[in-house]
């Protein structure tokens, strides 16, 4: 059976086919395009589908058997959006096996209009559900007033209406710019607002789609344009794509009268109000500050309200503080309500029982179209305690006054200033420049003549080590003048290498002094002078020194010049 | 080398006084007609003529804040006059001007005092300097006059210095003088350093409101009381949320005041 069910998909031809769901459109709509595909297809070649923007793709597969033949269709799915109006194209499809081409679906032709203008509703027309009898699913606008007042909060709510056996989801939505209006959303976010309705005999549910709250700017007539969902709507097993829009509909926006306004009205004061008063504690100390909260408790333009001002009272400074509660001032269905609190501060300067003037609030009823005002009573305030002068200082003795200055001066940076200025900054700098250079310069020239003191320090030894080894010789082969000969030569010749000092023509004296001026121990001159007094004793009256004598004495000498080697360069040599 | 150095120093040090505004004409002429203002007893249009110079120009003298002062003092605002008059001492004033300034200070301070005293009947506040006694000491010289004195001992420390090292003299004098600058610059230095700390650390306000009030609280059931106009106070910190600095009375109170009843010096 399975050979068999094998051989006959095999044998079957394949067929490609283009399906649309519409061939004319409006360039808002868009287009449903099926690509079905029966029989073994390897791969498809096209559509071209430049004049199109692809929203959606999605593929799906069904095996059919009938009569014991297999077939296998393949449907590939896309969502498309003109680009343009006029007439635009889906090319052909090939469908494609081993490389060959084994079928061809021809290309369409789509007629994409741009959107019809509706000629704008009146309020009572758009919002009317009779026009929409029979229709599955629509969209009405619902303004809660077709002449609302300039400054008038109003409740505009879109509602979608929905046959209640119909599924739906929403794929893109087109809101209407209001503009000229402020506008506040009061539709609870991520909770579906619903109702359910029955029209000619069908029942609906019917869906808030957009509810907001606006406030007229400007008056005269202001269309509201239409809202427009693009939606999937259907049962579990079929559904279909559908656009639907409200209609769009003129609003007559009115201005407030001119005639018999109140001279304290505001403009934003719209709506009915009734106004309370309220005082922290009634008395007090003179000077101490009392809070006076005024409530304004009504429907309409709350958060547009302007404070009343009290009038002047004598002994009372009352000021308004800049804090308003809004936190009860609710926006929901039944449009902009609840209350809004004002502060202020009220300080007797003087005792006794004062009386806060009553507060007015002058506003324009929209319903009744008419300007009204509230009051709220006379409220006492004692204060107790002694009077507070006025806090007028008295004008000063003038005479007592010195003179003004004539000049203006020179404009200068304020002496308390805590950056200083740039001429500061660049007058220290010099200042530690110079100083940094004068000690860099001294420590390069020391360090530059050290290195040329520890130089010549070699040179001197160096140069001192020969007679010193000569010395050595005789030494140890018991020449005793000319070992002292070489030793005197080889102190001479250092000292004079290291100091530049001629230490011939001196006396012992004399040269001890000098040693030690030019930074040697007094020990270490005398030394060196005590073996010079040795060399030259041997030398006018020589004898018979023994070989580990005069051995010892070259020794000495040695280790005296490394020692007065290192004490003269600081032990850097 | 070495005098084309030194000529290039000195031009330095005496190019410093020479800046000058641009527009030095222009204000000289709109100052002059405050003070005609002010002479013809029109001390508002006076005030206001010179607060243009100042927010308009930019332009920040002793003689300007001295006179605002003044007009301000003519107009009874005593807050502000002290206010104006505490500026200037701080814009290194000459001489006479500085005097002058002391003079109008006390005249206001004395007139504020006596008539707090009338109106209270015992002394609650001193209209003195609200800053502490450590504070005024470093405050006690322009932050300027010490920074150039600073620079001038170390100048000289640094020109001895240099002379002891390239002549290696171990001379009495010498080294009198010597130990003498490192003195004066580690006092100036250290007077600096005090200034400029004390400035970043104190702040100093004057009360400016008519009805100022310091409360003990921010909340509105707080107690509060009314001080006088004209009174310098420290402030301490500033509350945003709501509009008001903490602040120490000269008297050692401390309190909370809105921030448009104070001005900071």
């Amino acid at each position: 059976m399975l050979v068999g069910l094998l051989f006959a998909t095999t044998s079957l031809a394949q067929t490609v086919e283009l399906r649309v769901d519409k061939t004319r459109l409006e360039t808002t709509d868009s287009l449903e395009l099926e690509i079905r595909l029966q029989g073994d297809i390897d791969a498809i070649r096209g559509p071209n589908l430049e004049d199109w923007e692809v929203t959606g793709n999605s593929t799906s597969m069904q095996t059919n058997i009938i009569n014991g033949d297999v077939r296998k269709l393949r449907i590939l799915r896309k969502t498309l959006r003109p680009k343009q109006a006029g007439s635009l194209r889906i090319g052909t499809v090939q469908a494609l096996r081993q490389q060959q081409v084994v079928g061809t679906a021809p290309q369409q032709t789509i007629t994409v209009q741009e959107p019809q203008r509706v000629r704008p509703k009146t309020v009572n027309e758009a919002s009317s559900l009779s026009s929409h009898r029979g229709e599955s699913v629509f969209i009405v606008a619902r303004p809660s007033t077709a002449m609302p007042w300039e400054g008038q909060p109003f409740l505009l709510t879109f509602e979608l209406y929905l046959k209640q056996d119909l599924q739906v989801s929403n794929e893109r939505s087109n809101f209407p710019e209001l503009n000229g209006f402020v506008v506040t959303n009061t539709l609870p976010r991520n909770e579906t607002v619903q109702r359910s309705a029955r029209l000619a005999q069908k029942r609906y549910t019917v869906y808030a789609v957009k509810r907001d709250i606006l406030v007229p700017l400007k008056t005269g007539r202001m269309v509201v344009e239409p809202l427009e969902l693009h939606l999937v709507v259907g049962s579990v097993f079929q559904r279909q794509k559908v656009r639907v829009a409200s209609d769009p509909f003129v609003l007559n926006v009115r201005p407030l009268p001119t005639s018999n306004r109140p001279p304290g009205f505001r403009a934003g004061n719209v709506g009915e109000f009734t106004l309370k008063m309220r005082l922290d504690k009634p008395s007090g100390k003179v000077g101490e500050r009392r809070v006076i909260t005024v409530e304004i408790h009504g429907e309409g333009n709350l958060k547009s309200l302007e404070a009343p001002s009290f009038p002047a009272v004598p002994g009372l400074s009352i000021e308004r503080l800049e804090t308003v509660d809004t936190s009860q001032v609710k926006e929901d269905e039944k449009g902009m309500h609840g209350s809004i609190a004002y502060s202020y501060l009220a300080t007797p300067d003087r005792a006794g029982v004062h009386t806060l003037p009553p507060l007015t609030l002058a506003y324009f009823d929209p319903v009744a179209g008419m300007y009204r005002e509230t009051s709220s009573p006379g409220t006492p305030l004692e204060a107790v305690g002694e009077l507070i002068r006025s806090r007028v200082v008295r004008p000063i003795n003038t005479s007592a006054l010195k003179p003004l200055a004539e000049s203006l001066g020179t404009p200068s940076v304020r002496s308390d200033s805590r950056t200083p200025s740039p001429v500061y900054w660049g007058s220290l700098g010099c200042l530690l420049l110079t100083f940094i250079g004068f000690e860099g310069r001294r420590t390069w020239q020391k360090r530059r003549d050290s290195t040329a003191d520890v130089r010549r320090a070699h040179h001197a030894l160096a140069h001192a080590s020969e007679p010193l080894t000569r010395a050595m010789e005789h030494a140890n082969s018991g020449k005793g003048v000319a070992c002292h000969q070489e030793i005197e030569e080889a102190l001479m010749t250092w000292i004079l290498d290291r100091h530049a000092l001629q230490p011939r023509g001196l006396t012992h004296g004399a040269l001890s002094e000098a040693l030690v001026a030019r930074g040697h121990s007094l020990e270490h001159a005398e030394e060196l002078v005590s073996i010079l007094q040795t060399c030259d004793r041997v030398r006018y009256a020589p004898g018979e020194d023994s070989v580990p004598d005069m051995r010892a004495l070259v020794e000495t000498a040695q280790s005296l010049l490394a020692e007065m080697q290192a004490e003269s360069t600081g032990g850097r040599a | 080398m070495k005098p084309l150095l030194s000529l290039l120093l000195a031009a330095w040090f005496l190019a410093i006084p020479g800046i000058a505004p641009a527009d030095a004409q222009s204000l000289d002429d709109r100052f002059d007609e405050a003070n005609g203002s002010y002479h013809r007893g029109e001390w508002a249009q006076a005030i206001e003529q010179y607060a243009v110079i100042r927010e308009q120009f930019g332009t920040h003298t002793a003689a300007l804040s001295y006179n605002l002062g003044t007009a301000h003092a003519r107009a009874g605002q005593s807050g502000k006059a002290i206010l104006e008059f505490e500026r200037a001492r701080l814009l290194d004033p000459p001489d006479a001007l500085s005097m002058d300034i002391q003079a109008n200070l006390a005249t206001v301070r004395s007139s504020l005092a006596e008539e707090h005293r009338r109106s209270s009947g015992e002394e609650l506040y001193s209209f003195g300097n609200a800053q502490p006694v450590w504070a005024r000491f470093f405050q006690s010289m322009p932050a300027s006059t010490l920074r150039w004195s600073f620079a001038g001992a170390l100048a000289l420390l640094i020109l001895l210095w240099m002379g002891y090292r390239t002549t290696r003299s171990t001379g009495r004098a010498l080294g009198v003088l010597l130990t003498f600058t490192v003195g004066l610059t580690l006092i100036s230095g250290t007077m600096t350093l005090g200034n400029h700390w004390t400035a970043e650390q104190v702040t100093v306000g004057i009360i400016v409101g008519a009805r100022a009030q310091i409360r003990e609280g921010l909340h509105d059931q707080a107690e509060s009381q009314i001080v006088p106009e004209g009174l310098s106070v420290r402030i301490l910190e500033g509350s945003m949320q709501r509009d008001h600095l903490r602040v120490q009375l000269t008297n050692g109170r401390e309190g909370w005041m809105a921030v448009e009843d104070i001005e900071e010096i």
